[in-house]
């Protein structure tokens, strides 16, 4: 049972099935069955490697690896560890809800709508298991792809200039990491273990310093774009204003956080003395990362743009949560990012649910929601107050370790950092005001949740509940892998939690 | 590379400094800038008063007709392209059979080959019309 | 006698070939159908020659030989229908493709600077006459016309390098002549670089190519852009690895600049086209600068990196031209990106190709463009050219802009009813080619194994 190649298997199902959408010739509800079966089958698949790999015993972290092009010392590595384990199971999760957040963007080609978001899937997964820098490279430029297309065909507006703004931006830091990438293969290739680009054989090659520092520059710019970072974020606001909820919701839910995973897994380690060099500027621009785009998002006047605006604030806590130096951190970090998937992914759902049914989303014709709909009105606030970090919420777990581990390390970026979350309280508590409550700027009427979005939401829900009252076992199966790149790049930080 | 005993390369080391070079450095800069000056004080200096008479391209004096691009038959031009190729042809039969003893049956059929493929040149040619001289729509 | 015949197997098949189609034409009632499946023929001989592995033939020659089999077995069936639905087809074109092949076999596996100017002599005059075989169409014509004068130039050039090569070395042996090194075997290399420069369309000798690639028929501007290419670029990988390092110190910084200047020119002047066939043209350019990159850095693993690209190169090239081809009504060819609009739901196999021949051309993954720049940038990196690797780098981004516009047209906007023009019938031989060539493009990008590893066979794994 555990011989299969599952992990090829996570990345290849999805891709197969986006290949056999098209023989369903355009029939829109066997496409969604289709496309939804698919993608409960990718969340059982993870579900089940969960259960066999990190069960009762344990077997982490589960390795593939077949050489693939043996000239140049490139491997098909995969490896499964806990932290992958995390955000692959995210993966999947996100992935089903994309396949029920919309029921109007998929109207226009559906077997091309939902093969996208398969084909995005299969990228994203190939990305959190890739352990051969080559083939994460090759996944990191490869998620564009999809994306681009779901975004220019299927979204919104000016949608074919911000499809490709987003894609060169992201294409940009890709190949600039690419080219770093193949330094570090070259530096590696007159170590003693010959071509290589297997990570763990990286890890320990000997960079000279200066150039250590110019090619942790590469890479952090490829991922502060992905993640994004303050000066390189003006991507992510158009992107998720014209693009379809799924879109939205591949974007904030999986391709923010392949940039964030990414940092942890590939720059930290490989780079640890750059890690140090740059962590204040980092730590600095998360920070005001986080102040900024709350300014901004106060100022937005639609509701998409305002929650795409809040994932470049959490995204930058993230940040300088990862490079802070505190193990603490670093965990608050993961369960940050994977906390953050699942609000934005359930505001972002909303938010879609209010353009569809209103046309437009914008706070002048909102407002009064909650005596109209409800169960859209809980389902908002929840997500709010999620976002907000409640406690009891997941937000809550994420942001309280990343204070306690701001302040033992650097005491005035934990200050910054909590008065951060207060400012972004402001924001939050306005969108709820300008949607749920108050007068109705409109007469248009608003149907409540139907079954679909409902069970969408519920599910949400469920997983914040979980994740905020039991993080226990989220924490323990990122434990490993954190507690041993935390000792490459921090040997003298304390350990554990 | 020294020059060795077998071969002495044609060429002196050129510069610009030795008294040989120098005229004509001097002279090549001179037209230069005398080139320079005349071309930017003829557009400088000139005033323009285009009318159509002086726009028209300039035929000796004759009033152009007709589109520039048009084709017609150039027999003679055609004849004058293939005697030149059958020309080139004998200087190489020449040049062969002055070698002729030293070259012998090899020799001779690789010129045969070539003396063949020449042939059919001629064949197609011939076929296509090319040596027809009143046709247009030759070759 | 006959181990001879055997080494020259690919030149005698593709010269008779087409004397063969040639004489077929001078018999009366010859079908016109016949030229093409001939001329697929006689080009497929030099590619299976080259698959059998002779003994004695250089790596280079068997190389070049299966890569031209490829490309003119590919233009031929990318002609085959195109040309006969459009009346320009005939025994000349077929004959003069092969005989343009031939040159080009030459010229790549040339060992002696004679043979290297006739072999780019013989493959540019058979192909000044093939751009032109459009006899109604004046941009054609116009197009032999701006390949024929800067063709006839670097010749010009070319001819004086190697004069003055030999005037200094006193060999005609490229090896031989270049190591001999000193300052008038260095002018006259660099007269001969430049004179490649011109027909490889290196910045600023380029601007002759967008014009002849948009003139010409789209089949012949994709056997322009991949087989004079390639042959030709083998040249500048040859003279580039025989150099003297005297005349590498000269002159690398020079080519440093050219290959630099030649990624700008072709990345910025793409940007602002409105002809697909002319946004071909410059990322071809392009393409070029980064085939110079791999050449100063031949000697360390830069020569197979090249290898590879360039196959790379000549399938996605052939596959984007192809697909113009194929997608243009019978009047003329389509050329307007907005008459590309919504054309990726209309026919999805044609322009899915032309999108996959274009995302490989931006060096996107899992095509074999992103292999092919790994390799180019791995090589000019190893070589220590960081700067240069960086720069090409950023114009890469600009490449992936314009490339993206295209597939965008095909994809995101809708718009076929304002350009109804309908592609005419593509024929068997052409939709086969097309399909292939894509396949390829996706196959080489996801196992380079196999020709990494043929590469590395015929060369010695140095």
């Amino acid at each position: 049972m555990r011989q299969l190649p599952w992990l090829s298997l996570l990345i290849f199902w999805p891709l197969v099935a986006a290949c056999c959408l098209p023989l369903s010739r355009g029939d829109a509800t066997a496409c969604r069955r289709f496309a939804l079966l698919a993608a409960l089958g990718e969340l059982a698949l993870a579900g089940l490697i969960a259960v066999l790999f990190a069960g009762p015993q344990p077997d982490l972290p589960v390795i593939e690896d077949l050489a693939w092009i043996p000239s140049l010392g490139i491997r098909y590595s995969l490896s499964l560890d806990g932290l992958s384990l995390i955000f692959v199971v995210l993966t999947a999760l996100i992935g089903v809800c994309c396949m029920v957040a919309s029921r109007h963007d998929d109207a226009k080609r559906p077997a091309l709508y939902y093969a996208l978001i398969l084909a995005a899937l299969s990228t994203v997964q190939g990305i959190f298991l890739a352990s051969d820098l080559f083939l994460f490279a090759l996944f990191w430029e490869a998620q564009l792809i999809p994306v681009f297309f779901l975004i220019g065909i299927f979204g919104h507006g000016d949608r074919m200039r911000v499809a490709i703004k987003f894609f060169l931006f992201s294409a940009t830091g890709g190949l600039l990491m690419f080219l770093a990438v193949i330094a570090l293969g070259i530096l590696a290739a007159n170590g003693p273990t010959g071509p290589t680009f297997a990570l763990t054989d990286l890890t320990h090659a000997a960079v000279p310093v200066t150039v250590g520092r110019w090619l942790f520059a590469a890479f952090v710019l490829s991922f502060a774009i992905k993640i994004p970072l303050v000066p390189v974020h003006m991507w992510l606001p158009d992107a998720h204003t014209e693009a379809p909820t799924a879109g939205s919701l591949i974007l904030a839910g999986l391709l923010l956080k392949t940039g964030g995973y990414a940092l942890i897994r590939f720059a930290l380690p490989l780079f640890p003395e750059a890690a140090h060099t740059f962590a204040p500027l980092l730590t600095a621009l998360g920070i005001i990362g986080l102040f900024y785009a709350s300014a901004v998002a106060l100022a937005q006047e639609d509701v998409k743009r305002l929650i795409a605006y809040s994932s470049i604030g959490h995204m930058g806590l993230a940040v300088a949560a990862i490079v802070s130096g505190s193990r603490l951190a670093l965990g608050g970090a993961v369960v940050l990012m994977v906390s953050h998937a699942l609000t934005s992914g359930g505001l972002f759902s909303l938010a879609g649910m209010i353009g569809e049914r209103l046309g437009s989303r914008r706070f002048e014709i909102l407002g009064g929601l909650w005596n109209k709909a409800p169960r859209f009105g809980a389902a908002f606030l929840f997500c709010i107050l999620a976002s907000a970090a409640l406690p009891g919420l997941s937000g809550f777990v994420g942001e309280a370790m990343i204070v306690f581990g701001l302040f033992k390390t650097h005491i005035w970026v934990g200050v910054l950092a909590v008065a951060g979350m207060a400012v972004t309280l402001v924001y939050l508590l306005r969108l709820a005001r300008d949607t749920l409550f108050g007068p109705a700027r409109s007469p248009l009427p608003f149907a409540d949740l139907n079954a679909r979005e409902t069970a969408l939401l519920c599910a949400l829900a469920v997983c914040i509940l979980l994740l905020g009252l039991f993080p226990g076992p989220v924490l323990s199966l990122a434990a490993g892998p954190l507690d041993s790149i935390a000792g490459l790049v921090w040997p003298a930080a304390t350990p554990g939690l | 590379m020294p020059p060795t005993a077998e071969f002495t390369p044609l060429l002196a080391p050129f510069s610009p400094w030795e008294p040989g070079a120098l005229p004509l450095v001097v002279f090549g800069a001179i037209v230069l800038v005398v080139m320079a000056v005349i071309l930017f004080l003829s557009g400088f200096l000139v005033r323009r008063r285009p009318t159509p008479s002086k726009q028209q391209p300039y035929e000796c004096g004759i009033r152009p007709t007709g589109p520039a691009r048009f084709r017609y038959p150039v027999p003679f031009f055609l004849m004058a392209v293939f005697f030149l190729l059958f020309d080139v042809e004998t200087a190489y039969i020449i040049s062969y059979a002055v070698a002729w003893p030293e070259l012998g049956l090899p020799g001779y059929l690789r010129l045969a080959v070539f003396v063949i493929v020449l042939g059919l040149g001629l064949v197609y040619a011939w076929r296509k019309g090319g040596l027809d001289w009143d046709e247009e729509e030759g070759l | 006698m006959t181990a001879q015949l055997v080494l020259y197997f690919p030149h005698l098949s593709l010269a008779l070939g087409g004397l063969v189609i040639l004489l077929a034409a001078c018999l009366r009632r010859t079908p016109a159908t016949l030229f093409p499946i001939l001329a697929g023929v006689f080009a497929a001989l030099p590619g299976l020659w080259s698959l059998a592995g002779p003994t004695g033939a250089s790596g280079i020659g068997c190389y070049y030989a299966g890569l031209l089999s490829v490309i003119t077995l590919a233009t031929v069936a990318l002609t085959a229908r195109y040309a006969a639905r459009r009346g320009f087809a005939g025994d000349a074109l077929y004959g003069l493709v092969l005989w343009s092949a031939l040159g080009m076999l030459l010229l790549a596996a040339s060992d002696d600077w004679l043979m290297l100017i006739v072999g780019l002599e013989l493959a540019s005059l058979c192909l000044y006459a093939v751009v032109a075989s459009r006899l109604s169409d004046p941009l054609g014509t116009e197009a032999a016309l701006k390949y024929f004068l800067p063709g006839a130039m670097s010749l010009a050039v070319l001819v004086f390098g190697a004069a003055l090569v030999y005037a200094g070395s006193g060999s005609l042996i490229i090896a031989d002549s270049l190591a001999a090194g000193g300052p008038i075997v260095s002018a006259g290399l660099a007269l001969a670089l430049i004179g490649i420069g011109f027909k490889l369309s290196l910045a600023p000798v380029h601007l002759w190519t967008p014009d002849v690639y948009q003139g010409a028929p789209a089949p012949i501007a994709a056997f322009l852009s991949t087989g004079s290419k390639a042959a030709t670029a083998a040249a500048l990988l040859h003279l580039c690895a025989e150099a003297s390092p005297e005349a590498r110190e000269l002159l690398w910084p020079a080519l440093a600049g050219v290959a630099g200047l030649t990624m700008a020119a072709g990345n910025i002047g793409a940007l602002c086209q409105k002809s697909v066939k002319r946004i071909l043209a410059y990322s071809s350019i392009a393409q070029m600068g980064y085939i110079a990159m791999a050449a100063m850095a031949v000697n360390d693993g830069g020569g197979e990196a090249a290898l590879f690209y360039l196959a790379a190169f000549a399938l996605m090239d052939l596959g984007a031209f192809g697909a113009v081809g194929l997608l243009s009504g019978e009047i003329g060819d389509r050329d307007d990106v907005t008459a590309y609009q919504g054309l990726g739901y209309v026919h999805p196999w044609r322009a899915g190709a032309l999108a996959i021949s274009l995302l490989s051309l931006a060096g996107l993954p899992p095509t074999a463009g992103f292999i092919g720049k790994f390799l180019v940038f791995g090589a000019a990196l190893r070589a220590g050219y960081v700067g240069l690797a960086a720069f090409g780098i950023v114009t890469a981004v600009i490449g992936i802009f314009y490339a993206l516009r295209v597939v965008a047209a095909l994809y995101m906007q809708s718009g076929v009813e304002a350009h109804p023009a309908i592609p005419a019938p593509a024929g068997p031989a052409g939709g086969l080619a097309l399909g292939v060539m894509a396949a390829g493009v996706l196959a080489l990008g996801l196992f380079p194994q196999s020709l990494l590893g043929a590469i590395a066979a015929l060369f010695g794994g140095g």
